[in-house]
């Protein structure tokens, strides 16, 4: 069914049942309207001195209230149907015989038909007019035949006389009957008429809503981009930092070390002319001295490995805070992960261990700071799941390794830390999403970290995890640039 | 819930069928009659015209009579039909609806029939009940001039009187729908 044959069938329904809350207050009012004429105009019945009701009081409300029963109670219980409207159509008829007897065959009272099948058209249904036409054809041609003189004025009328009075009848449904059509007609192209008017309305509605969706969709794309920029900016500044506190550490760390290495050289060549002169000293002297010789020696080399850690963490500070470029350059990614491991080892080395299995790659031509940054991230999500599973004073695992597949390095990146559960896996990535507490987790990592691999580099970023078991992050990245 | 209501409506159209029967039956249930005298009664005080002379016998409260009476206003007024006509109120003059009514009909004298006699003596037993006497004193016409009770309009009775009183009928009846008087 159409949407047109839709509304057109609600709009013809509504209109059924007003016409029938019409026409039962008409009922009820034409009943008490028949009582209150029979009781002014005809309310005893007289034999001599001797008075009875009139029957037309007993028929206004006995016969008026049995006629009424039927259409009133369809109304109420079933409104708006076919049956219904039929039943109205024909004791409205009816009404129109019992008025006319009660007001004595006024010629006035014979209007009632007419006005009523002008009210009957109210329905826009020509049928209810058959109805209505059929009981006065009916109730002529009965009275007609045993009655003649009460309904035609002749003893002998023709039987085909009750065909002339409903013909009358006919004349009028005739035109009631088209103008229900033309009604009809009007309805239809009304319901069509809004049909389309509903169809426009949605298509409106549609690019609205789709237009909202690409606005939201473009907020949500320029917020991310303006807290992505904001991060950047910080870890920029942070990393600019960085690099100036690794300088100004590195030449003092660099004379220091040179001036360990003259003392460790001149302290050698003193214990050698010491020793040329030994037989001057006591034994305790001696014996003091060779302590003394060797506890200096033993101070030297831990001194020059405690200098040589320093330079090592200040190199990778160095390296990782160094400033990215715009464009993206060729670059060590084994060093990068080497040196984004020494930064992050605060990070890691109370609750893991670190194993590295980095195969010999060619340089990946990547923008280094934003892969560093990308790194950083996971290394520390997997730091912190193995701290969310291991109990005090147990150590878990994070393994890191490379390796050259055709034209991309893979990066994986495996933890046996807590894992994630199988519905926020494909959430991680969401900016924002955290499973942290409050405090521990931005919910930014992964998001940057997916940014950085897929957006900027054109690699692919996948996770696969287990509950309890741990998580692996595999990272495929082209070893050209991506066009 | 279709046989429950096709019964129900089955039962009302018998009923309303029934009832309205009945109606039909007691409006065109014709009251009691009994001969007119042939010729104009001796002792009776109702005035004699030299032409027709029509007289109508009412209960003065029948409703019924008022179509009565509406239809003798129209034999009155048909041009060619100037009777003498006498209303006789049987019985008292009423709730004054039909008095004043019969006052409106042309050339119609009212009179009061207390105790019935002039009723009896042209042997009127139903209100609406008419005699039409030619001007020699023969009776013309006896019945009632409505089609059903109480109905007003075209009907035999009335047709029957303004042919009597053209001279184009012989004597004839016609049944007397009304209240006994």
């Amino acid at each position: 069914m159409s949407r047109t044959d839709e509304i057109f069938l609600d709009d013809i329904q509504r209109l059924h049942r007003r016409t029938d809350r019409m026409f039962q207050w008409l009922l009820l009012a034409q009943w008490v309207f028949a009582v209150g004429v029979a009781l002014i105009d005809s309310p005893w019945s007289w034999s001599g001195t001797t008075r009875t009701l009139h029957i037309h009081v007993k028929a206004a409300l006995v016969f008026g209230g049995l006629i009424n029963v039927l259409p009133i109670l369809l109304v109420r219980f079933r409104p708006g149907w076919w049956g219904t409207r039929q039943s109205i159509a024909a004791v409205q008829m009816l009404w129109s015989a019992l008025l006319i007897m009660i007001t004595g065959g006024r010629i006035e009272t014979h209007f009632h038909v007419f006005g009523s099948l002008a009210f009957l058209a109210f329905y826009r249904d020509w049928r209810v007019l058959q109805t209505a036409t059929a009981v006065v054809a009916l109730d002529h041609l009965v009275r007609g035949l045993w009655w003649p003189d009460s309904v035609y004025g002749v003893a002998n009328a023709e039987w085909w006389r009750f065909l002339e009075h409903a013909g009358w009848v006919m004349f009028e449904n005739v035109f009631l009957a088209y103008s229900c059509v033309r009604s009809l007609r009007e309805m239809k192209n009304s319901a069509d008429r809004e049909a389309r008017l509903e169809r426009t309305n949605a298509i409106v509605e549609r690019e609205v809503a789709d237009r909202t969706r690409e606005l939201k969709q473009e907020m949500e794309h320029r917020t991310k981009v303006e807290l992505e920029l904001r991060q950047a900016q910080k870890l920029e500044a942070v990393g600019r930092l960085a690099a100036g506190v690794a300088h100004e550490i590195n030449t003092p760390v660099q004379f220091v070390s040179d001036s360990c290495v003259f003392l460790q050289e001149a302290s050698a060549e003193i214990a050698v002319l010491v020793a040329e002169h030994r037989e001057l000293l006591s034994a305790d002297q001696r014996r003091d001295l060779d302590e003394l010789t060797g506890e200096m020696t033993e101070a030297f080399a831990r001194a020059m490995d405690g200098l040589g850690r320093v330079a090592g963490i200040v190199g990778a500070m160095k390296e990782f805070a160094y400033p990215d470029r715009i464009e993206m350059a060729p670059a060590d990614v084994n060093r990068a992960i080497t040196s984004t491991l020494t930064v992050a080892r605060n990070e890691y080395k109370y609750v893991a261990d670190v194993v590295t299995e980095l195969d010999e790659l060619p340089p990946v031509v990547c923008h280094l700071g934003d892969l560093n940054q990308a790194m950083l991230n996971m290394i520390v999500n997997a730091a912190h799941a193995i701290e969310a599973r291991v109990a005090a004073g147990e150590r878990g695992e994070i393994a890191i390794a490379t390796r050259a597949v055709d034209d991309q390095v893979v990066i994986s990146i495996r933890d046996n830390g807590c894992g994630i559960p199988a519905e926020d896996l494909d959430k991680i990535f969401d900016p924002f999403f955290t499973t942290k507490p409050l405090g521990k987790g931005s919910g930014q990592g992964l998001a940057i970290a997916r940014s950085v691999v897929v957006e900027k580099h054109a690699g692919r970023i996948s996770v696969d995890s287990a509950v309890g078991q741990g998580t692996t992050f595999t990272i495929s990245l082209p070893i050209a640039a991506a066009a | 819930m279709k046989w429950p209501l096709a019964i129900a409506a089955v039962v009302w159209c018998v009923l309303v069928a029934l009832c309205a029967r009945e109606l039909y039956a007691y409006e065109t249930t014709p009251g009691a009659t009994v001969a007119a005298p042939d010729g104009w009664p001796d002792g009776t005080a109702l005035r004699r015209g030299a032409g027709f002379t029509l007289i109508m016998f009412v209960h003065p409260d029948c409703p019924c009579s008022r179509a009565s009476l509406a239809e003798l206003r129209e034999i009155a007024e048909t041009p060619g039909a100037s009777p003498t006509i006498e209303i006789v109120f049987v019985g008292g003059g009423g709730d004054g609806r039909s008095w004043d009514l019969a006052g409106r009909v042309r050339r119609a004298e009212r009179v009061l029939d207390p105790r019935g006699a002039e009723a009896a003596r042209f042997g009127a037993l139903t209100s609406g009940d008419v005699v039409v006497y030619a001007p020699h004193g023969q009776l013309a016409f006896s019945g009632g001039i409505t089609g059903s009770r109480g109905h007003v309009g075209d009907n035999v009775g009335r047709r029957q009187v303004l042919a009597v009183l053209r001279g184009d009928q012989a004597q004839t009846t016609h049944a007397v729908f009304g209240c006994a008087l």
